[in-house]
């Protein structure tokens, strides 16, 4: 491809600090709508690795062949128009703080909070994709979709994969399939995450024996906050383990499958919960939101628990009823570089958590 | 990759350096790495020191050529990027694509173990020569058409371009053509 010095992406990549703030000023498009399941699945999302054939992997290539990685990989995409009105951001032009907002959003992984030397990320208007540049591997695709959606979010995928590689000389080789940095993502790529509130199954201790039984069959079970089985805000991230072998419609096939076990599963806890203890369980849901209501400061890891019980007690209609987006929103809106960033609070934890409380108060008022 | 000093010679050390973030690198052959004094001196000492030891201890010589054999293999390198296996066994990463047909014997032994599967069975890239599935065909097309009555032709030439590409592809593969 011949190269050329004013296309409007160089320019966008060399204001990246200042296109960054804008994008923080609203909510991410993706997440405005409930979606399928969306009182249990709080969205889908699916990535594909992808690398260059005529670069070394990121992990072993310099910073000039990063640097020209990123720079045909930005080409194709401004050339193609797969992803509407892109922002292009260098991430080494952004400071840590600004990284760690793109994390919260997740159009970029918690790998890039360390910019690496010709680290980009690209997205589409209302964030429905994103393309991560010189990651663990030269390209990482990412589409997301609200609730359960794995159809939708994977069309859109293919789109942008197909068009990329016509594009793009992709590193590819039978019998292996598409090659990447690490072997656990060898053969399609292909991760497909999908995020669930799982409370009741959290309360009644099964989510260790579902996440042993899940591995059997290569889908991994495991908080989407913090490690190990104490997932905060009873968060899990569902997502397969293997990437080779099976093909892609496969992958997507279980990943469906397991979603709506799931589903069944947590239904059944929650019946049980409400049969048992439905007394204790309104209890704990009241407090919760009484403390919501009238505490005057909230961590975030006090709130991700709050908002869970009320989050079960609305799917249950022991209290009123708030739409699962309205909550996504809130979830996102009060993670700490968010909240920091749009209520200009400082680096002060102090003044952080009051900002939290008195947010969620207002968000609370909105909706009653 | 050729050596950054003298641009002649494959380099064969690589030197990584963090400081506060910033990566800077140093891609050298062994002359040039010797002479700026990065080239590890105690590099080929630890098997020389072995096989003493080996022969001080009277270690029985079937572990001797084990560990032999275990350490010719790690000094085995990727001719592209330069990699071992030890340094993949390390980090867990490869270090680009040729890697996998360097190490293509031990990879499969490893992705059997991690997907129970070495043999691909998803999509191809349409530069692979095989597959744009008909499906995509058929949304390029439409696609043209739509940009052609837009009267958005720049758009159209470039999906023009596509279309031609993947037919090329498609024309490799008898039973998926038009």
């Amino acid at each position: 491809m011949p190269k050329k010095t004013n296309e409007p992406w160089r320019e966008g990549l060399k204001s990246s600090a200042h296109r960054i703030l804008p994008v923080f000023k609203s909510v991410p498009k993706w997440t405005a709508a409930a979606g399928p399941q969306a009182e249990l699945v709080l969205s889908t999302r699916i990535r594909l690795a992808r690398n260059l054939a005529s670069y070394p992997f990121p992990v072993r290539a310099t910073s000039e062949e990063m640097a020209r990685v990123g720079d045909e990989a930005c080409e194709a995409i401004a050339a193609l128009h797969v992803l509407p009105a892109p922002v292009f951001l260098d991430l080494a032009r952004l400071n840590r703080f600004d990284r760690a907002l793109l994390v919260e959003r997740r159009m970029i992984s918690p790998y890039l909070k360390k910019a690496y030397e010709g680290s980009r990320v690209v997205f589409g208007a209302g964030e429905f994709a994103s393309i991560m540049i010189n990651e663990e591997d030269h390209l990482r695709l990412q589409s997301f979709q609200a609730g359960l959606n794995i159809p939708a979010a994977w069309r859109a995928m293919q789109k942008l994969d197909d068009e990329l590689s016509l594009h793009l000389e992709y590193a590819f080789r039978p019998p292996f399939g598409f090659l990447t940095s690490c072997p656990t993502n060898t053969g399609t790529g292909m991760r497909v995450s999908l995020l669930m509130h799982l409370p009741a199954l959290a309360l009644l201790k099964q989510m260790d024996t579902i996440a042993k039984e899940f591995s059997k069959r290569g889908i991994t079970v495991r908080g989407f906050y913090g490690e190990g089985s104490e997932a905060l805000g009873n968060l899990y991230q569902i997502s397969n383990q293997v990437t080779l072998g099976r093909s892609e419609e496969h992958i997507m096939a279980l990943a469906e499958e397991v979603a709506k076990f799931m589903i069944e599963f947590e239904q059944k806890a929650r019946e049980q919960l409400l049969t048992k203890q439905k007394s204790t369980l309104e209890d704990q849901i009241w407090r919760a939101y009484g403390i919501m209501r009238y505490a005057r400061q909230l961590t975030s890891v006090e709130l991700l628990k709050l908002l869970s019980i009320l989050r079960l007690g609305s799917d249950l209609k022991l209290l009123q009823s708030w739409p699962p987006e309205w909550l996504n929103r809130l979830m996102l809106l009060t993670q700490p570089h968010h909240l920091q960033k749009l209520h200009k609070t400082g680096p002060s934890s102090e003044k952080r958590d009051e900002a939290r409380a008195r947010f969620v108060q207002e968000m609370l008022k909105l909706e009653n | 990759m050729t050596c950054q000093a003298c641009k002649q010679n494959d380099a064969t050390v690589h030197w990584t350096k963090v400081v506060n973030d910033k990566k800077t690198e140093l891609h050298l052959c062994s002359a040039c790495a010797q002479e700026s004094g990065l080239q590890a001196p105690m590099q080929e000492i630890p098997e020389i020191l072995g096989n003493l030891i080996a022969n001080i201890l009277g270690e029985l010589p079937t572990k001797a050529a084990k560990n032999k054999k275990r350490a010719r293999r790690q000094e085995r390198k990727c001719r592209s990027c330069g990699s071992t296996y030890s340094m993949l066994e390390k980090k867990g990463l490869l270090g680009c694509a040729q890697c996998y047909e360097t190490f293509g014997t031990e990879l499969k032994i490893l992705l059997r173990r991690v997907h129970g599967n070495h043999q691909h069975k998803g999509k191809q890239p349409a530069s692979f020569g095989a597959v744009s599935s008909k499906a995509t065909m058929e949304r390029l097309r439409q696609e043209l058409q739509e940009a052609i009555v837009q009267e958005k032709y720049e758009r159209a030439a470039e999906l023009r371009n596509l279309i031609r590409a993947s037919e090329t592809g498609l024309k490799s593969q008898p039973d998926q053509g038009q």
